[in-house]
């Protein structure tokens, strides 16, 4: 009998603290570079696919929700990850000639030394360069000189606590004719140099790419 | 015994008394045969009480059965658990007691006891609610959470210069000397 009365206590208990840890609440969330249109479905799932309990329309970037505190706080965990607040790289970028040149351009040094092992060139030299700002979904258009043209977009960019990356589409365009394109995503302090081996007979031109975080 | 009668003895009784009077053909079970309305109630309540049984058995350790048993604040004794796991009563347990012979004071304690254990227990069980649902098919929001990490992993940085290839092209990737430094080769 205990075992009977101790199970219906416990029922009426549990039901009466799980309608406490039900109790609902309305929090706002502030977006950072989502939008409103874009998020709503992302949170929806948190608040059992209910879609009557969130609210948020362009060109609003508040959302509100109605759930849980614990389905809310799901949701600023999820925020947390998927809509950081907007960041800034600068990309430098430097068009290099590989072909016999002798002397060595400082400003290329490094790139020089690490492409030494590499390539068969025996020497480069600095034609063009430029740098341009840009946040995520910027899409950049800059004259380099001699002729040399970027053309790209700034995808994404991630920031974690040590560590940051930006996804890029970059076109080096000469004389206005494109002669290279590349996607990659490329982590903030690193150095990527985009190369062709369809160039033809005519010089062979490299791009460096040098992401930096603001 | 009058359905009033019957009715109490339905709610405060366990599973094997009641069953042990069937077998019996106990006083209660004389009386579930004539009356169809007590019968669906002790039907009812047996069912409950193995579903919830089911409950309890799957969520919780077997530790926390003996101490839900031991509903007067002391150690379970062998045959509480033994109760408690459904197991037949023993000769001269209480489960053998007779409908009618539990006193009002001893009713009114016997649901105090358990009322505080109960309240103790509480916020252990609480917690073991998710774990409860999640075997049963409910919905937590800790299960939410990750499926939808799954369905959208958290952006990662990767330690490398990742190269996204369009359809037809080839791309080579080299690691220079220098572990900053990446060329990458279309061809």
């Amino acid at each position: 009998m205990r075992i009977t009365r101790t199970f219906l206590v416990l029922l009426l208990l549990t039901g009466l603290g799980a309608g406490c840890a039900e109790r609902e609440e309305t929090r706002a969330f502030t977006l950072e570079t989502l939008d409103a249109r874009s998020a709503v479905p992302l949170i929806t799932p948190f608040v059992g696919g209910d879609s009557a309990r969130v609210g948020g329309s362009l060109p609003s970037r508040v959302v509100t929700v109605r759930g849980t505190p614990a389905e809310l706080d799901a949701v600023e965990a999820f925020l947390a990850e998927h809509d950081q607040p907007g960041a800034t790289v600068t990309l430098r970028f430097q068009v290099v000639e590989a072909n016999g040149f002798d002397s060595t351009d400082p400003a290329i040094a490094d790139v020089e030394n690490a492409l030494r092992d590499v390539l068969a060139f025996e020497g480069y030299r600095l034609v063009g360069e430029g740098a341009v700002r840009a946040s995520r979904s910027a899409q950049f258009d800059q004259q380099l000189g001699a002729g040399f043209a970027i053309q790209g977009q700034v995808r994404a960019i991630t920031v974690r606590e040590n560590a940051a990356a930006v996804e890029l589409d970059v076109g080096l365009q000469l004389q206005g004719r494109r002669i290279l394109m590349t996607s990659a995503t490329v982590p903030v302090g690193d150095i990527v140099v985009l190369g062709n081996t369809r160039d033809g007979d005519g010089p062979t031109y490299i791009l460096v790419v040098r992401p930096t975080l603001e | 015994m009058n359905c009033e009668a019957c009715l109490e003895w339905i709610l405060v009784a366990d599973p094997a008394e009641i069953r042990a009077d069937a077998s019996a053909g106990g006083e209660l079970a004389a009386h579930l045969a004539g009356c169809a309305r007590c019968r669906t109630a002790a039907e009812r309540v047996l069912a409950r009480e193995e579903e919830m049984r089911a409950v309890w058995r799957a969520a919780l350790p077997v530790r926390w059965l003996k101490v839900l048993v031991a509903t007067d604040g002391r150690a379970a004794t062998a045959e509480e658990v033994e109760r408690a796991e459904g197991a037949a009563p023993k000769r001269g347990s209480r489960a053998g007691r007779r409908p009618g012979t539990v006193s009002r004071r001893r009713r009114t304690a016997a649901w105090l006891v358990p009322l505080a254990t109960a309240a103790a227990l509480g916020g252990v069980l609480a917690l073991q609610w998710d774990e409860v649902s999640a075997r049963f098919g409910g919905d937590s929001v800790e299960r939410t959470a990750a499926a939808m990490r799954l369905l959208y992993p958290p952006p990662t940085v990767p330690e490398a210069p990742v190269v996204n290839a369009a359809p037809g092209s080839g791309v080579a990737v080299l690691r220079t000397n220098d572990p900053r430094i990446t060329l990458i080769l279309n061809f």
